[in-house]
């Protein structure tokens, strides 16, 4: 062995005990922070089956948020048959999270959402203070509903008799909670609206919400009603399902920051650690349209303590650094497809030094199939195909004009963004797919494979082109097939250290000498005759 | 069937055949400092190089490095009755315009293709902004004298010039071949797109043979001229030049494309850090072999004189010099 050989040997041995050693600390020290008392593991289901009535129907689920208690460190969306859209972005913070399904077809659909949370119990809570308010924000939240009848004379005269002299925001605030917590009863059979609420002293849960909202509104105080749960106080020994029913209370501003109150249990300004916020101005967790019957049943379960949750108690653990799955869950996914792109590395540089393929570009193969796993497999397949054909036309007519480089790119760079928007926008019109994810497919990636695949078709042929095209599209595939598979991205969320046994890889990859599998066609003729034979 | 046969590693290894992943690892790397490459990877500085060490290389009529340049260019070319236009970062033959001739207007191309002055800056524009270049950064553009393919060529090539590469390894010449060009290749000689390759006898310069997209070929595929037992004229100057510039560029393993120019002899095209393979096809057998026969040598620096065991001056090849 010669000595860049046994460096190498050293330096693999000492990565691979460095990714080994870490995972093993890391998983130990897990072990002895799972008896943390005052941490709990939870899995909420949604199960969702719904019979439409029209095309395109859709049903829109909201997911649980993270709060100083809660902590969503997993989310599984199921179903059959539907297509899913990204899950919507939160503006502010009025704007849950949630998840559009759509049936193109009039059917029965059945969806099951789950969430994995991790409950700290230790303090009560108070709601994030709001991002900076615009006037039409806060309007939203004074003006009347549909359920929320602010001007109506009820409302006004049971504010008037809650209001005293020089009384402050908070001592009023104050007393239309205690107003609605003692004076108006609950009862499945209750009211729903405000109005009826304060004049029958029965409503539902959300029903007393409301007029606890409406008070508030018409003294002057945002307010808005928050749906969430409940989660129980324990699951008992044996971890069994609760089923849960969404809970309503409200939130007001004062002081600039958002203050619960909730009329049915009775807490005002702070909320114990076991209340999950999911969505807002509504009292339902799924909303639809085009839908004749819904049925949402949800339910929650404590679990056995599980890797990815990071015990609040112990997040300052030098050791927690390296757990991303203690990040925000939004964070999870980009984290994820990040953490795999070395992993898409690793196989384009098996394929290229142990088999041999030839490809366009050194990473071209792995980003493709890391936008391909992020946008939508099946919209990519559909799209790109297209869009690269009739942008390697494009170019080609571009060719004619005789553009300079840089200016010649960009022609190229915006014929691949509309094709690819238009891509999307036929295949939404034909409701073949959703749209805005092949939108999200690497678009410079795409403008230099085009100008690439044009200079090679016209300066080395066809043969050429079709080579290194097929072996770009073959090494994408193998990427594809490991980077889809989202126990990986989990796993190195919960391990990134299992990088080092990546680098491990790549350096074994690196000094490998011997022949590439197509160098055993290839040079076939080479060998001895005799030894051939054989 | 053929195309699904393959070679075992060890029938590979037992001939001798070096794979590019042993090329880069046991012999680029440990024999072509990075510091060197600039030389062959840009033409501009190899024409330096050979212009210093006396080794003949194509003139250089212009280079143009800036836009600027290009808009007056083509009327000064008018001056010169041929020539070629070159990136100087350019690799396998991209970029290159070989301009025949012209009637005071319009440029004569190979095949007989037209060129307007503005077909000219156009392409001295793309040379300039990279994207011929290795790694697509700005370029220079080199215009040079056009070879004249030898007549001794004539019966085995079509439509454009054939070139010789020649590999020296730590200062010895290792193995050679001829490229054809063909009309499947466009007339250019790269292998990849159908050219001719036919393995050289490193002492005497003939051909034995030769190989195209993979299979043996005892004919050219165009004009069915018998590619075996040709000579290459001037055989020893070709390997001398050879050894000569590659000792210039201090890389230890590289590869040295030349043409036999009708008048001039050999002159250098340019040189390759990083040879490809196919020249062990070409030959029929592999480099391995030669290689360690070389290391076996005791050389003690690529930069020292060499000691060659495969290729001897013959009477008429002449003295290797340096």
């Amino acid at each position: 062995m010669n000595v860049v050989n046994k460096k190498a040997a050293r330096t693999v041995i000492v990565l691979l005990v460095a990714g080994a050693g870490c995972i093993v600390a890391r998983l130990s020290a897990h072990s002895l922070n799972t008896g943390t008392p005052r941490d709990q593991t939870w899995r909420l289901t949604y199960e969702i089956q719904v019979d439409t009535v029209e095309a395109p129907a859709t049903v829109r689920a909201a997911f649980p948020l993270d709060t100083g208690n809660v902590r969503v460190f997993r989310r599984e969306v199921q179903h059959q048959g539907m297509h899913v859209e990204r899950d919507r972005l939160p503006r502010g913070k009025t704007t849950a999270r949630e998840v559009t399904m759509t049936a193109s077809r009039r059917g029965r659909y059945h969806v099951t959402c789950e969430f994995d949370l991790q409950l700290s119990r230790q303090e009560m809570w108070q709601p994030d203070p709001p991002e900076k308010l615009l006037p039409e924000a806060k309007l939203s939240y004074l003006r009347s509903e549909k359920l929320v009848s602010v001007q109506s004379e009820v409302v006004r005269d049971t504010l008037e008799s809650l209001r005293g002299d020089r009384l402050s925001r908070r001592d009023l605030l104050e007393r239309i909670h205690t107003y609605c917590a003692d004076e108006i009863s609950t009862s499945a059979y209750g009211a729903d609206d405000s109005v009826s609420a304060l004049t029958d002293g029965v409503a539902t849960v959300p029903g007393r919400a409301r007029a606890a909202v409406a008070l508030c509104r018409q003294a002057r105080i945002p307010s808005r009603l928050v749906c969430g749960f409940v989660i129980p106080a324990s699951a008992g020994a044996d971890r069994r399902s609760h089923s849960l029913r969404p809970h309503v209370w409200v939130e007001s501003i004062l002081d600039g920051r958002w203050v619960p109150l909730d009329p049915e249990y009775d807490f005002r300004f702070k909320l114990p650690p076991n209340f999950i916020p999911v969505r807002f101005n509504t009292a339902r967790i799924v909303q639809s349209a085009g839908i004749t019957d819904e049925d949402a049943t949800f339910a929650v379960r404590e679990l056995a303590a599980s890797g990815g949750a990071n015990s609040f108690a112990s997040s300052n653990s030098p050791f927690d650094i390296f757990n991303l799955r203690r990040l925000p869950i939004e964070m999870h996914e980009p984290l994820a497809l990040i953490l795999m792109l070395p992993l898409g590395a690793l196989i384009t540089a098996f394929c290229r030094t142990v088999v041999g393929v030839p490809t366009f570009g050194i990473f071209t193969p792995a980003l493709l199939a890391l936008s391909f796993v992020y946008a939508d497999g099946q919209t990519g397949l559909v799209v790109l195909p297209v869009a690269l054909g009739l942008a390697f036309l494009g170019r080609r007519k571009v060719e004619s004009l005789q553009l300079l480089l840089v200016p010649r790119l960009s022609v190229v760079l915006t014929l691949v963004v509309v094709l690819l928007v238009t891509g999307v926008s036929v295949l939404d019109w034909l409701r073949l797919t959703m749209p805005a994810q092949a939108v999200l497919l690497p678009m410079v990636v795409l403008t230099t494979l085009v100008e690439r695949l044009y200079v090679t078709s016209e300066e080395d042929g066809p043969q050429t082109t079709a080579r290194l095209m097929m072996g770009t599209v073959a090494v994408s595939c193998c990427c594809w097939l490991l980077l889809r598979w989202n126990a990986v991205g989990q796993i190195l969320l919960l391990y990134p250290e299992a990088h080092f046994l990546t680098v491990a890889a790549l350096i074994g990859l690196g000094r490998y000498h011997g022949y590439r599998l197509t160098e055993l066609v290839r040079f076939r003729d080479l060998a001895p005759l005799q030894a051939h034979k054989q | 069937m053929k195309f699904f046969s393959f070679a075992t590693p060890a029938q590979l290894r037992r001939a001798g055949v070096l794979g590019i992943n042993e090329r880069n690892a046991d012999y680029i790397q440990p024999n072509n400092p990075r510091s060197r490459f600039p030389c062959v990877d840009n033409k501009l500085l190899t024409k330096k190089l050979c212009v210093e060490n006396n080794i003949p290389t194509p003139q250089t009529y212009a280079v143009v490095d800036r836009f600027g340049a290009i808009a007056g260019l083509p009327d000064t070319l008018l001056s010169n009755p041929d020539f070629v236009i070159k990136p100087a970062r350019g690799a396998g033959g991209r970029g290159i315009m070989v301009v025949n001739g012209h009637d005071g207007t319009a440029f004569r191309g190979s095949g007989g293709t037209e060129y307007s002055s503005d077909d000219l800056k156009y392409h001295l524009s793309m040379v300039l902004s990279g994207l011929y270049s290795l790694g697509g950064q700005a370029d220079v553009a080199i215009v040079e004298q056009r070879i004249v393919t030898h007549p001794a060529f004539a019966d085995i090539s079509y439509g454009g010039t054939p070139d010789i590469r020649i590999i020296v390894y730590r200062g010895a010449p290792v193995m050679g071949m001829l490229r054809l060009p063909t009309s499947t290749s466009g007339g250019r000689a790269n292998l990849h797109q159908g050219a001719v390759a036919a393995g050289v006898d490193l002492k005497t310069g003939r051909t034995f043979g030769g190989v195209c997209h993979n299979q043996a070929v005892t004919r050219h595929p165009d004009t069915h001229q018998p590619i075996e037992g040709f000579r290459i004229p001037d055989w020893s100057r070709t390997v001398d030049c050879a050894v000569r510039l590659a000792k210039a560029t201090g890389l230890g393993y590289v590869g040295i494309d030349q043409v036999i120019d009708s008048s001039d002899g050999p002159m250098i095209l340019e040189a390759n850090a990083r040879p490809g393979l196919s020249i062990q096809v070409a030959n029929r057998s592999g480099l391995t072999r030669h290689l360690r026969d070389i290391d076996g040598a005791t050389v003690p620096s690529p930069l020292k004189e060499p000691k060659l065991r495969l290729w001897q001056p013959t009477e008429d090849s002449g003295q290797i010099a340096g």
